[in-house]
């Protein structure tokens, strides 16, 4: 399944929804797209580790050269540190607020006078660890660090997973809800 | 006329004198207890009105004070005295002069209701002709109170209306019990969507991941140590649903007074 989203603009911050099942390639063609429109892209992952989420983009003919990586899990999950990688922030769990927001900082600045772009995946496994009112906040800081940086960003989430006042307080943070089940539905 | 019958004449008219002081004192015995009877009435009515434990006026067609109880006194610092006989009935309630539910009744103005009463005001489900309201008055006790309070008009025997009376009820404790109960009710129902949310999505993220694990087990696209480092995300994930579900249950437990001691334990260790 190819991805149908429209053109992105510069600067617009998306929240694309998609099936759980979907979630993961979704994120594939979300990077893939990206790239070929020249963005130098930070994934913000809360559910894939690093290790995978290289091997994928691989695996999927995606260099890595223009990706840099803030992971919130393998650190949690191996209860040690990762060997440092050069693109890529370890934070210490994935409920670390403050530490995922200064490695999101550090790595935008580090990105800054490029053509950015943020892909955070995803909004429902960050579910787990915190509560959607930290989420919300969360997602209104890294949305507010892109406008002031000049940056675009988009959100993933899975829609039926999401309480409709938490979605609807997201969709305020974003330039454009990008629902790709429906948009096939309506589409068809 | 001869002299026998004046006299007889003069004797039919005293005992037409007797008969008629006889019924003037009966009369006069009549009214007398009548008054005493209207008297103890009055007394009994004006006891009532001022005993009431609710607060209560009454004014008549000219929107005059004729009556002002005990517990009005009390609630208004303003002295049955004072009022009897002015036109201040708004001033326990209202920062300025503004007419109370009573004085629209006299008025019959009753399409002016829901410009004074916007969204409060029925129809008394009891009393034919009356209406009542609940609202929040401000200005009242130290942080406002609560009244729940209902006007009827009073009729003459020809059905012309000649007064109102007006009673209200402090009803704070109860406004404070329900909106304490609702905002209890309120977050809980909160906890519960967050709760579902979070243990909705959780599941299904596990399930993607082990469901993806799976599948590159069988297409044999697989490294055992991502496969490692995949099951131990899944396994810290499943610990903090575990967590997640025991903050649930404690918020279920406060909630539920009557659980046994043993069902908490179970739900929240």
């Amino acid at each position: 399944m190819s991805f149908t989203l429209p053109d992105i603009k510069d600067e617009e911050i998306y929240l694309i929804m998609a099936s759980a099942a979907e979630i993961r390639n979704k994120n594939i063609e979300l990077i893939r797209m990206l790239l070929a429109k020249d963005y130098n892209v930070l994934v913000i992952t809360t559910n894939q580790p690093y290790d995978i989420l290289k091997k994928n983009y691989e695996r999927n003919g995606i260099a890595m050269d223009k990706i840099s990586v803030v992971d919130t899990v393998t650190k949690y999950a191996i209860g040690h540190d990762h060997e440092p990688v050069k693109n890529c922030r370890f934070v210490t769990n994935p409920a670390d607020m403050t530490g995922i927001g200064i490695a999101v900082t550090e790595s935008l600045i580090g990105l800054k006078g490029k053509k950015v772009s943020l892909l955070f995946d995803s909004v429902n496994a960050m579910l787990i660890y915190i509560s959607s009112q930290n989420i919300t906040r969360f997602v209104h800081f890294v949305t507010n660090k892109l406008r002031l940086m000049g940056f675009s960003g988009m959100f993933l989430a899975v829609e039926k997973g999401l309480d409709p006042d938490i979605l609807t307080q997201l969709t305020t943070f974003v330039d454009e809800v990008i629902d790709d089940e429906k948009d096939l539905l309506n589409n068809r | 006329m001869d002299n026998s019958a004046m006299a007889e004449r003069v004797t039919h008219l005293e005992a037409m004198a007797d008969s008629l002081n006889e019924l003037l004192a009966v009369q006069e015995k009549v009214v007398a207890e009548q008054s005493e009877r209207l008297k103890e009435n009055d007394a009994l009515l004006k006891s009532i009105l001022m005993g009431s434990p609710a607060l209560q006026f009454v004014i008549d067609k000219d929107h005059r004070v004729i009556s002002w109880n005990k517990a009005l006194e009390e609630y208004s610092g303003i002295k049955e005295t004072t009022a009897l006989g002015t036109r201040n009935q708004w001033m326990p309630f209202y920062d300025a002069e503004r007419p109370v539910l009573a004085d629209l009744l006299i008025d019959e103005t009753i399409e002016q209701l829901p410009e004074w009463y916007q969204g409060k005001i029925n129809n008394s489900r009891f009393v034919a002709g009356a209406f009542e309201a609940t609202d929040f008055f401000p200005k009242m006790g130290t942080s406002g109170t609560w009244l729940y309070f209902t006007a009827a008009p009073i009729r003459n025997a020809k059905g012309a209306i000649i007064g109102a009376v007006e009673t209200l009820v402090d009803i704070t404790e109860r406004k404070q019990s329900e909106n304490a109960l609702k905002e209890s009710n309120d977050r809980f129902l909160a906890f519960i969507k967050e709760a579902a949310m979070r243990l909705k999505n959780p599941m299904e993220v596990v399930e993607q991941n082990i469901s993806i694990v799976i599948e590159d087990i069988e297409r044999g696209q697989f490294e055992n140590c991502d496969v490692l480092l995949q099951l131990k995300i899944q396994i810290r994930n499943l610990e903090q649903i575990r967590q997640n579900i025991i903050e649930l249950n404690k918020m279920i437990v406060n909630h539920s007074g009557d659980l046994s001691e043993s069902s908490k334990k179970f739900l929240t260790e």
